[in-house]
């Protein structure tokens, strides 16, 4: 039985060239889909306690480093001790309903299980004070927390993502993008002014080995 | 209508003296065409325990982790590596039948070439399977493919097993492609006989719109020879690249030069082996003696006891260097397999594998149907511990002895290795329950009637037969 | 370790505790396996951080561990409230910075999931508030009686503030007695001592001071107390940094192989009985060779042994002896009677190595353990005279002579209390069971050897609400509501030091108080008790000059020897005959992994390879090859051993080097009720052991019971097959060709196929490991495991050769069956340039970093096994299962969630599947790079120590940078005994080895 038409004769083409294109189109829609570009960023889960780094963070100008205060010397910035939050909150807006779960808390002992937001796989060992210390700004990797109600992620965070400031540094050195001056590493809003790069102390050697952040 | 086919000096006929096109046609289809025998039952369900066997182990593999397996330090590789070589030397006669013998022209190969592309498919798939499963993180084998990702990280292509992927990734699609490309006019007869409409659409489906014009026969046999050309280097690279997971390493016993080209004629040696062992089944079940005749066999027992040779002076040539070297971590490990805890393996190896086939120097046995079974069965089981003995007796004592030790399977082992012969057996008795198990485009092509000059020379007036009609009844067969 | 961050924690239980919460949360998640990117984390922050706490920054503390009449000095890793890591304090002088494989392990028993929750009477859960009631009601009962019916059965004790405690508790209940019991004890020392100074004293050994050293069945380097101190002051007396240097000697007489044995120039195998007549013939031949020993030279040459002694063991070695003068020593074992002891004291005086090499100090425990003391209160309990009976710590009805049969006695005494960790086997049979603290629990004051106090701090509130045995002498002492905290400070006071054996003068108006003991030895302690002062002895870990009881430096003047008592009872001993194969002799031995038992239900000692048979998970009654055929049995024959009407089975282990006609038994195992770990491990041996048979006993005979036993050794294979690993020569040899470690390998002709990496900048860290100072101890196998948090997989995975330690240590024996000597060769990754792992992997999970570490990447490794087949050390250990699951604890749930806050935080929990390795502790390394980033400076040499180099007792392990030419490695790895293993492979090790040197006595060929 025949019921192949003469049109047939391009079903060839047609395979090879849809085949080969599917598999491009699959492999493309796999590495954007799954990647943390997209299964991350914008991640936002609801904290326990409502709490605006809008309002502390811009609005009153805190310094990161009041709150995440181990951010300089410690391999993690630390969520603050009920006690920092107390260090205000017992005089400033100390019957706001919205901080009840804070003094319940703090008063009887419970704990607060806040959700982590930007966090790395469990085989990633990631130090924010060597960051800091080589002039890598918090915006770098958080974005602009300081204009956040309820923080959300918004920076991939894959190793890709990593390489490319790591390979960029070790290559142009104060000239690179991702740096700023220490003293401005808290400083969200800082725009690199002059097109001088930037005086280090020594150069910068980052990383590129495997055991630097999986041991 | 009989004629006597005219023969080429000294060739013998590679078919049935008296068989007409028709036959062969008759012969191979009816497998394909007619209610199974019980024998063909029996066997599939026996095969299909077996994949069930195999299922069960493979989950108890990815639930428990390698540890169900025996393997363990210093013996990480045991089974799972030693089947997986072994599948895949199995997998060499298809190409080799196929391609090379059809470039050298060896016509004799057309009885047999169907089988052993199809064998040379689930065997390859069966190494595949192994390569798969012997991972310790199954769940991210995909890092082994070139995929761009967030790691911006790549595999490592210094890796030989790297190498394999490739290697026995194109040699399963060549051997595929090749495999389906000769079947194409079959599928068409098949189709042109089918009598149910569905059997009609699969194979008209398949057979792609076969008409046997001239110009598709043309076209045909030029991509047939394009395709035995490119699967040609195959036959040689795919096990050189298996050898070299050993060869580049640096544990005494692997690294060796030789194993490249040894490796490759272990593989058409076993490769043959198990041809032999399904087709004289196959033969006797469905009575293919009219196409498949002791010539042939004889013919591929030539084959194994050539191949067979070459791996015994392999086999020496390995004791040899061992000494010459002055290696003495190389020496002990070849004295080891010979005389350590492992002998019984080694020299189990040797007499399956070079000793039993030295019977093929006589005529007799190399056309005595049983003999042959035998010694092709005994040949797989020497070919297996071939493999087994250079991964295990190799690892188990290697340079410091502080970390010998030895290997013992455990029942999951087992379960995977018996298993995935279930596999195999399952899936070529399907492929003889569904497909024409001789090429029979390619087997009528060596016949007399396939000859132009053929009406010229017989077909005489006083038969009442005109050349015309002649001619024109030939044109029938050619169709049918 | 900067100082404030060894300065004391605020002590406040509630605030350590929820430090202990927050990081219990992240333990957990810490052990995702593969770290699935959506699964919500919880973050618990501290309500108000404790003083010093950084979070992500481990702090370390400053505290100590008793044993064995011992204290070892610790400085404690802890993370967020979680002690994780212990390793020694430098300033310790029972440490100097080391410590052993079992104090390495003891931070696991901290949080061994099955010590008991609370107290238990009758075997029903109960409270601390009940048990205090009873007690309390009993205690003012025995107020009218003064304590008549009365009875405290505790372990010997190191504490100045127990002591005291007792003291008080003496006043309180006149009547009422203490007895101690520990299986293991110095009773013979102290006996020995007595019979030849009249005191009971302990000496103290310099071995680095030593020339000649003769140990009389003496482990004075592992089993023996004192260990750590003995194994540092005897590598630097065996250290050899040059040809021209010199390095003691050291012979070893012992019945079966010990780490000291192993350590050995020359090894006399003989049986334990056989000792005293060996020490007496050597002691006669010395005195005929003019040495002055006097009465005791005539009585040891009257003695009669039966049975000869090689010559050379006795003449060489006695010439030898003399030779070396004030620098030739004898160390005798605990095990042997008190006469070898005397006859040692005598020998060393008259050798004069009093002084230089060997000093006493006093006993602490003036109620020293002995068999006797449990005898007597086995007897009063008997007589009915018991009624209250409170046992601290120990397990007597395990460990107990048999004869004594403590078990049933115990059912006699109205109350019975015990304290201790676990539900044991004594506490199975007594009314209360109480959850005693782990050292690293509770406060307390822990004297060393040498008298030095050291302070015991806390670095977590009890996780099993269990008190110390401080806390319960405090309430027998009618001290219930003081704080352990303030006891402990209140004994620091000089004063106070004086309840515990001393007398006073001085007012300590200067700040110092003058004491003489009851032995007229004057000493000046500090007055404590200034905060800064209690401060800095919290912080440096021991109080500063404060000894309680010092050495006597000049024995020779300060302590007469009495040849004539040591003559009289040498005269009347009577010695024992070479055993036969109808008399085999019995030698209980202290096990290197479990000691007495205590530990047995430790996975890391559990799953440590024995350092001489390299078995797992056992014990195992070890004979000679002669005596294993001449009783017709084989590895793996379990044997009946019977002696009277007592008997023993324990699978025989045929091992060359033990003595013949002597079958070696070693204590601690075959517990019954240890835990799920250590029950029905290995094979009870105590109930052969009786009060007259501690040490070792004789006319044992041996049947085979035909029952078969199978063990798991990590390693299979005992020979070198003639391969150079452990390079080896004596001494003479080394100074004629100080470069016979390197073999003449021809250099490869073939062209490079690759650029070679260059390696000259940066960083290059290597590592050499010294074959001379190691004596195969496996602290650092240990430690590694501690540190790498690597799993323990169990006797039957490791039977299957899956064990998993990175760092191992092979044995190999050399030599004839008859006299073989051991060497030993740790084993880890040595982190080749040319790594052939490396290429090999398909996934690149393997790469080599700029400064030449491998490197592996858990995460991304698929586990094809290639890399572990390819190396050629073997070095790679791959997860066959989830050990966490599959392993020895076999919970679905993982590993006990207590066990998992031991874990390092910044090592990767492996998942089933992956391979992994030794990383050079490349966690550390990171950690120190990362810190002078911070600080903007370069890393120094000795920065970073990897954990292995940390505890390691003979400093054999060295780490550094090898591009610093002026580090301590570079030195060493250009030295002339250096080689690299296999190196003619052309892989390029990074870890070098320097070869052994042997220092015989030539006179001994």
């Amino acid at each position: 039985m025949q019921f192949f038409s003469r049109r047939a004769n391009l079903f060839p083409l047609v395979l090879a060239v849809g085949g080969i294109s599917l598999c491009v189109f699959a492999v493309a829609m796999v590495w954007y889909y799954f990647g943390p570009q997209f299964t991350q960023v914008g991640y936002s889960p609801k904290q326990p306690i409502v709490y605006s780094h809008r309002v502390h963070a811009r609005n009153l100008g805190l310094d990161c480093r009041y709150c995440h205060a181990n951010v300089e010397v410690s391999s993690v910035a630390s969520v603050p001790p009920m006690q920092t939050c107390m260090n205000c909150h017992s005089v400033v807006a100390a019957s706001s309903l919205k901080l009840a779960p804070l003094r319940d808390a703090w008063e009887s002992g419970a704990r607060v299980e806040w959700t982590r937001v930007n966090k790395l796989p469990d085989y990633v060992y990631f130090d924010h004070s060597v960051h800091l210390g080589a002039g890598v700004g918090c915006v770098e990797c958080h974005g602009r927390i300081d204009e956040m109600d309820q923080v959300e992620q918004m920076k991939p965070l894959s190793m890709g993502w990593c390489l490319e400031c790591h390979r960029d540094v070790r290559a142009n050195q104060g000239a690179s993008r991702f740096l700023r001056p220490v003293s401005e590493v808290t400083n969200m809003g800082w725009k690199r002014t002059s097109s001088e790069p930037l005086v280090l102390p020594r150069p910068l050697n980052p990383a590129e080995n495997c055991s630097a952040c999986h041991r | 209508m009989y004629h006597e086919p005219i023969l080429e000096l000294g060739e013998e006929p590679l078919v049935k003296p008296g068989s007409t096109l028709h036959d062969i046609t008759e012969d191979v289809c009816r497998v394909a065409e007619s209610k199974m025998p019980r024998a063909w039952y029996v066997a599939f369900s026996i095969a299909l325990v077996f994949v069930a066997i195999f299922a069960v182990s493979v989950a108890t593999l990815f639930w428990r982790g390698i540890g169900a397996w025996g393997n363990t330090g210093p013996t990480f590789w045991a089974w799972d590596i030693t089947n997986f070589v072994w599948w895949v030397g199995i997998g060499h006669a298809g190409t080799l039948i196929s391609a090379v013998l059809f470039i050298f022209r060896q016509r004799w190969r057309t009885a047999i070439n169907r089988f052993a592309e199809a064998m040379t498919l689930f065997a390859v798939l069966g190494a595949m399977t192994f390569a798969g499963i012997h991972v310790g993180r199954p769940w991210v084998i995909y890092y082994l493919f070139p995929l761009p990702d967030q790691m911006s990280l790549w595999p490592s292509f210094k890796s030989p097993l790297l190498w394999d992927v490739f290697a026995v990734g194109t040699y399963f699609t060549v051997s595929l492609l090749f495999w389906f490309t000769g079947l194409v006019p079959d599928l068409a007869t098949m189709r042109d006989r089918a009598t149910t409409p569905w059997r009609r659409r699969v194979f008209g489906f398949f057979a792609m719109g076969w008409r046997g014009s001239n110009r598709s026969w043309r076209n045909y046999e030029r991509a047939y020879l394009i395709l035995a050309g490119i699967s040609t280097p195959l036959v040689i690279s795919v096990h050189s690249v298996v050898a070299m997971d050993f060869a580049t390493s640096i544990i005494p016993g692997w690294h060796t030069t030789i194993f490249p080209p040894y490796f490759v004629v272990g593989a058409v040696f076993s490769g043959f082996a198990m041809v032999m062992t399904v087709l004289l089944v196959a033969r006797k079940i469905f009575k293919l003696e009219r196409v498949i005749l002791p010539r042939h066999l004889d013919l591929m027992n030539k084959v194994i006891l050539l191949t067979s040779c070459l791996i015994g002076f392999a086999y020496a040539t390995e004791f040899f260097i061992a000494w010459y070297s002055g290696n003495p971590y190389e020496l002990y490990v070849f004295k080891n397999r010979a005389v350590g805890p492992y002998s019984w393996a080694y020299w189990t190896m040797v007499v399956c594998n070079v000793i039993v086939p030295q019977i093929f120097w006589k005529k007799s046995m190399r056309t005595n149907v049983p003999v042959m079974w035998v010694v092709s069965i005994l040949i797989n089981v020497g070919m297996w511990f071939e493999r087994f003995v250079i991964i295990v007796t190799s690892l188990h004592r290697d340079f410091l002895p502080s970390s010998w030790g030895m290997f013992h399977p455990s029942i999951v082992d087992i379960g995977t290795f018996t298993g995935s012969i279930g596999v195999f057996f399952a899936g070529f008795l399907l492929f003889m329950r569904y497909l024409p198990v001789v090429a029979m485009s390619e087997v009528k092509g060596t016949m007399a009637q396939a000859d132009p000059h053929y009406v010229a020379h017989h077909a005489e007036p006083e038969d009442g037969v005109s050349r015309e009609s002649a001619a024109a009844a030939l044109a029938m067969e050619a169709e049918s | 370790m900067n100082d404030s961050s060894k300065l004391p924690p605020n002590p406040l239980p509630e605030v350590s505790r929820r430090g202990f919460l927050g990081s219990l949360t992240a333990s957990l998640a810490l052990l995702g396996t593969e770290g699935c990117r959506r699964a919500t984390e919880k973050v618990v922050p501290y309500q108000s951080v404790p003083e010093q706490v950084i979070p992500g920054q481990a702090m370390h503390f400053a505290t100590v561990y008793a044993r064995r009449g011992d204290a070892v000095g610790l400085v404690v890793e802890s993370h967020e409230g979680r002690p994780t890591k212990i390793e020694g304090n430098p300033l310790h002088p029972s440490s100097l910075g080391a410590v052993d494989a079992i104090t390495q392990a003891s931070v696991l028993d901290l949080y061994d999931p099955e010590r008991t929750p609370s107290p238990l009477r009758a075997g029903a859960k109960s409270t601390w508030d009940a048990f205090a009631a009873e007690l309390d009601a009993r205690l003012s009962k025995h107020a009218t009686d003064l304590g008549a019916t009365l009875r405290v059965l505790a372990t010997p004790t190191n504490s100045p503030t127990v002591q005291r405690l007792r003291a008080a508790f003496g006043r309180r209940f006149p009547a009422a007695r203490v007895h101690t019991y520990a299986p293991v004890d110095a009773a013979n020392v102290h006996a020995g001592s007595t019979l030849a100074l009249g005191r009971a004293m302990q000496p103290l050994l310099a071995f680095d001071q030593a020339k000649v050293i003769l140990s009389l069945d003496s482990d004075f380097l592992q089993t023996e107390p004192g260990n750590v101190r003995a194994h540092r002051s005897f590598s630097v007396g065996r250290a050899v940094t040059s040809p021209q240097s010199s390095m003691s000697r050291l012979y070893v007489v012992e019945p079966g192989w010990s780490t000291t044995g192993l350590a050995a120039d020359h090894r006399l195998p003989l049986p334990a009985g056989r000792v005293p007549a060996y020490a007496a013939a050597l002691a006669a031949e010395l005195a005929r060779l003019g040495l002055p020993l006097g009465a005791v030279g005539d009585a040891a040459a009257t003695v009669k042994a039966t049975g000869a002694f090689e010559p050379r063991w006795i003449q060489a070695v006695a010439k030898d002896l003399l030779r070396g003068g004030k620098s030739s020593v004898l160390v005798v074992g605990t095990r042997q009677p008190a006469i070898v002891h005397a006859l040692a004291c005598a020998v060393n005086r008259a050798l004069g190595s009093e002084g230089p090499v060997v000093s006493y100090v006093d006993a602490f425990d003036p109620s020293e353990a002995k068999a006797a003391d449990l005898a007597s209160l086995v007897s009063a309990i008997g007589a009915g005279k018991v009624e209250t009976l409170l046992l601290l710590g120990g397990n007597p009805v395990y460990d107990a002579p048999a004869d004594l049969h403590v078990q049933e006695t115990l059912s006699k005494v109205q109350l019975t209390a015990h304290l201790a960790g676990f539900v044991d086997e004594t506490s199975a049979g007594c009314v209360w069971h109480l959850p005693m603290t782990h050292e690293l629990e509770a406060w307390g004051d822990q004297r060393a050897l040498d008298g030095t106090v050291a302070l015991q701090q806390p670095l977590i509130a009890p996780l099993f609400g269990g008190k110390s045995e401080l806390e319960i002498w405090a309430s027998l002492a009618g001290e219930k509501d003081a704080r352990p905290y303030d006891l402990v400070r209140a004994t620091s006071r000089a004063p106070l030091l004086l309840e515990s054996g001393l007398t006073s003068s001085g007012d300590g108006k200067d700040g110092k108080i003058d004491c003489t003991d009851a032995l007229g030895v004057h000493v000046q302690y500090p007055v404590l008790g200034f905060e800064h002062d209690w401060k800095k002895a919290l912080r440096d870990g021991v109080l500063a000059a404060a000894k309680v009881g010092a050495p006597v430096l000049d024995p020779g003047a300060a302590l007469a020897l009495r040849a004539p008592d040591i003559a009289a009872e040498l005269a009347k001993t009577e010695l024992a005959a070479p055993p036969t194969r109808e008399r085999l002799e019995v030698a209980f031995t202290v096990d290197a992994k479990m000691l007495d038992g205590r530990h047995a239900n430790n996975t890391w000692l559990q799953e440590l390879a024995d350092p001489i048979t390299k078995i797992t998970w056992d014990n195992a009654g070890l004979v000679s090859p002669k005596t294993a055929s001449e009783l017709g049995i084989e590895t793996g024959d379990v044997i009946k051993l019977s002696r009277g009407d007592r008997s023993v089975t324990i699978a025989a282990y045929v091992l060359p080097g033990t003595a013949d006609g002597t079958v070696i038994l070693p204590l601690g195992w075959g517990r019954t009720q240890a835990g799920r770990i250590g029950n029905r491990r290995g094979f009870d041996v105590f109930p052969l052991r009786t009060t007259d048979a501690m040490g070792f006993a004789g006319g044992v005979s041996a049947t085979r019971t035909g029952e078969r036993y199978e063990f798991a050794r990590t390693q299979q294979s005992d020979s070198m097959e003639g391969r150079p690993l452990v390079r080896e020569a004596t001494l003479e040899e080394y100074r004629q060709k100080p470069h016979f470690a390197e073999l003449e390998v021809a250099p490869r002709r073939s062209l490079p196929l690759w650029t070679d990496v260059d390696y000259s900048k940066g960083h290059q860290w290597g590592m050499t490991i010294d074959l001379n100072a190691c004596t195969g101890c496996s602290a650092c196998v240990v430690a590694c495991q501690a540190e790498n948090n690597i799993p323990v997989v169990g006797k039957e995975e490791v039977a299957k050769g899956r064990d998993m330690q990175w760092l191992r240590i092979d044995r190999y024996f050399e030599g004839e069956a008859e006299e073989p000597r051991a060497l030993v060769q740790p084993m880890a990754c040595v982190q080749c340039e040319e790594a052939p792992c490396e290429n090999v992997c398909p996934v690149a999970a393997l790469e080599h970093s700029a400064e030449g570490l491998s490197e592996i990447t858990y995460n991304r490794c698929i586990g094809t096994r290639y890399c572990a087949n390819n190396c050629p050390y073997k070095v790679r250990r791959f997860n066959f299962l989830n050990w966490h699951n599959d392993g020895v604890w076999n919970e679905t749930g993982g590993l006990p969630e207590t066990l998992q806050m031991q874990q390092n935080p910044n090592v990767t929990v492996r998942f089933r599947g992956v391979i992994e390795k030794c990383s050079y502790c490349v966690q550390r390394i990171q950690s120190h790079r990362l810190a002078t980033k911070r600080e903007g400076r370069d890393l120094r040499d000795g920065d970073i120590v990897t954990a292995c180099q940390q505890t390691c007792p003979a400093d054999a392990i060295v780490f550094g940078d090898l591009n610093d030419l002026g580090s301590q490695v570079s030195k060493l790895a250009m030295g002339d005994r250096r080689y690299g293993l296999l190196q003619e492979l052309g892989i390029k090790p990074r870890t070098t080895f320097l070869a052994k040197i042997q220092n015989p006595n030539p006179e001994m060929a």
